[in-house]
């Protein structure tokens, strides 16, 4: 270990526990402060306080739990649907269509529109070249257009991850959560998100989270949020559940008077030579910068100059095509290149020529070292990875 | 900036006036800010006092709170302005704070030294290279993360990173023989 990691790691272990007396004491007066501030709005509880110290409001409650018993209602801030109806939507429709957004709050949101259909994707883009892209994961195969250069392009992979839609993620992150001994759901008070009524449960343990928000009255999810496989946030909306799809919105046709291209990738086994290449690629025609993290969806969206330069192509330029089917295999790389073992992106917006700053790093398969990309690209072998994380 | 939507859902049921909420904030960054504050200021006493202080005025913030970033940088930036503000005021005692509990008493013995050189060490740097290496080292910020927080080019950060490196290397020589 070089001198400089042994300072850091120096560093990076040195510090205080909190003294178990303070933390009470510091958590009780911060508690007390809170209580006695003025809240912007009175918690349910205290609503309910309230409502049962008024005589009039009183005898209009007692009404209204009545009614509420008689027609099966719950009322105030009681939730009328559990988890498990909330759920069940979401594990076991056959085919889901949905809007959804990645990093929402972030500065540069994406959104799509997906539909999922079986072993079937179709995903559309609101920006960027394509507008649409077919994705058959039963054949490994992904398809779309190219209108401006009258091309079809279907691209076969060896080794595609078999989770590409979002619902499949957050099915998988259920099904997981579930599964662990820490497993916890919280049931939110009933709140208006998105302009509507809606029942929250938080399912969480301590590395993951999820958060559905459904109709109160029917249990049919309207809203997910979570951490996506590459650890965007993404929000899920719009659900339409077991829709009747038409087979035509599957079909993967190629319009008359269009050139077909047909491409091969095998994402298992890459060079680390091959990735580095892509991120440069990516950087060079990202103004310089490293994306916020390394998926197709973040990534799809490209650059300034990608972007001129593709939207001035003539119909048959197949010099500008080409560009955008090296811009798609290097964010697919980018995206797959976890390397035999675990791996992590940490370059979001560092710039490309920073040889301080590490972007991404993954252990080889049965190595106990670390390979560690730096944003100059340079290459670092490190025993510990604590320091990076 | 991220802002998770567990911290973003904490936050609106803590401006509802929900307790809960409140202690879950607190449970979640209290460790992290103490570590912050004691790295900034190499006084446990005062790293207490200034965690104390920033949660307590968290807790009245309630109405006013406002978030554009995430939740953690928030509290970060908090602390690091009232250990701004301490520097002026007082001068760091040297502490060498609680060994492992699991080592034997010669491991601890030599811990509590390893811990005391540190800290003596950071108390020796510039308070803005100290700055940087705490929010890089021990808030696990990125570098343009702590330049955003800080107000200071991207450049400027690493470059006080790189010296602060330079000079505990030389004040921590005897830390780094084998």
């Amino acid at each position: 270990m070089k001198p400089e990691e042994k300072i850091e790691k120096l560093v990076c272990e040195h510090g205080i526990s909190p003294r178990p007396e303070w933390l009470e004491q510091t958590k009780t007066d911060m508690l007390k402060t809170f209580q006695q501030a003025e809240p912007a709005t009175q918690p349910a509880g205290s609503q309910w306080r309230m409502i049962m110290k008024n005589k009039t409001t009183r005898a209009t409650a007692a009404a209204v739990i009545i009614a509420a018993v008689l027609i099966g209602m719950s009322f105030f801030n009681t939730n009328a649907v559990v988890w498990a109806d909330v759920i069940k939507p979401v594990l076991e429709a056959i085919s889901v269509e949905y809007d959804a957004v990645i990093d929402e709050s972030g500065e540069n949101p994406q959104r799509i529109h997906e539909v999922v259909a079986g072993t079937y994707i179709k995903r559309t883009y609101t920006e960027g070249p394509v507008n649409e892209v077919l994705i058959d994961t039963n054949k490994e195969m992904l398809f779309f257009l190219v209108p401006e250069a009258k091309t079809a392009v279907s691209i076969y992979f060896k080794n595609l991850p078999k989770k590409l839609n979002l619902i499949g993620q957050a099915r998988d992150m259920i099904l997981e959560l579930q599964n662990t001994p820490d497993f916890q759901v919280q049931t939110l008070d009933t709140d208006t998100i998105d302009g509507q009524p809606a029942a929250g449960f938080l399912a969480n343990h301590p590395q993951k989270e999820l958060l559905i928000w459904a109709n109160p009255k029917t249990a049919i999810p309207f809203r997910i949020d979570f951490k996506s496989d590459i650890a965007a946030d993404v929000t899920c909306r719009n659900f339409k559940f077991d829709s009747e799809i038409p087979q035509s919105t599957m079909e993967m046709k190629i319009p008359a008077g269009y050139v077909h291209q047909q491409h091969t990738i095998d994402l298992a086994g890459l060079p680390e030579a091959e990735l580095i290449k892509a991120l440069r690629f990516y950087a060079k025609f990202n103004n310089g910068l490293f994306p916020k993290d390394i998926s197709v969806l973040h990534c799809i969206q490209p650059g300034e100059d990608i972007q001129r330069r593709i939207t001035t192509l003539t119909p048959h330029d197949q010099k500008a095509l080409r560009l955008l089917m090296q811009m798609t295999r290097q964010l697919l790389l980018l995206q797959y290149y976890q390397g035999p073992g675990q791996w992590h992106w940490i370059g979001a917006d560092v710039e490309l020529g920073d040889a301080q700053t590490p972007i991404y790093w993954y252990q080889p398969v049965n190595a106990s070292t670390y390979r560690v990309i730096y944003g100059d690209l340079h290459v670092e072998q490190i025993d510990n990875i604590n320091l990076l994380k | 900036m991220d802002l998770s939507f567990r911290d973003k859902q904490l936050i609106k049921q803590f401006k509802r006036g929900q307790n809960e909420a409140l202690a879950v904030i607190y449970d979640r960054y209290v460790g992290l800010l103490l570590k912050v504050a004691d790295g900034l200021t190499n006084n446990p006493d005062t790293a207490e006092d200034i965690v104390h202080d920033v949660f307590v005025k968290f807790a009245q913030s309630a109405e006013t709170l406002k978030l554009q970033g995430s939740l953690k940088a928030y509290l970060i930036t908090c602390v690091t302005n009232r250990a701004r503000d301490r520097w002026r005021k007082l001068t760091p005692a040297i502490e060498p704070g609680e060994a492992s509990t699991n080592a034997g008493p010669q491991q601890k013995a030599m811990q509590r030294e390893t811990r005391h050189r540190i800290h003596q060490a950071l108390a020796k740097l510039p308070d803005q290279q100290r700055e940087v290496i705490i929010l890089r080292l021990q808030a696990n910020m990125k570098f343009h993360e702590i330049a955003r927080m800080l107000s200071v080019s991207i450049n400027t950060v690493q470059s006080r990173y790189r010296y602060g490196i330079e000079k505990l290397k030389h004040l921590l020589n005897g830390e780094l023989k084998p």
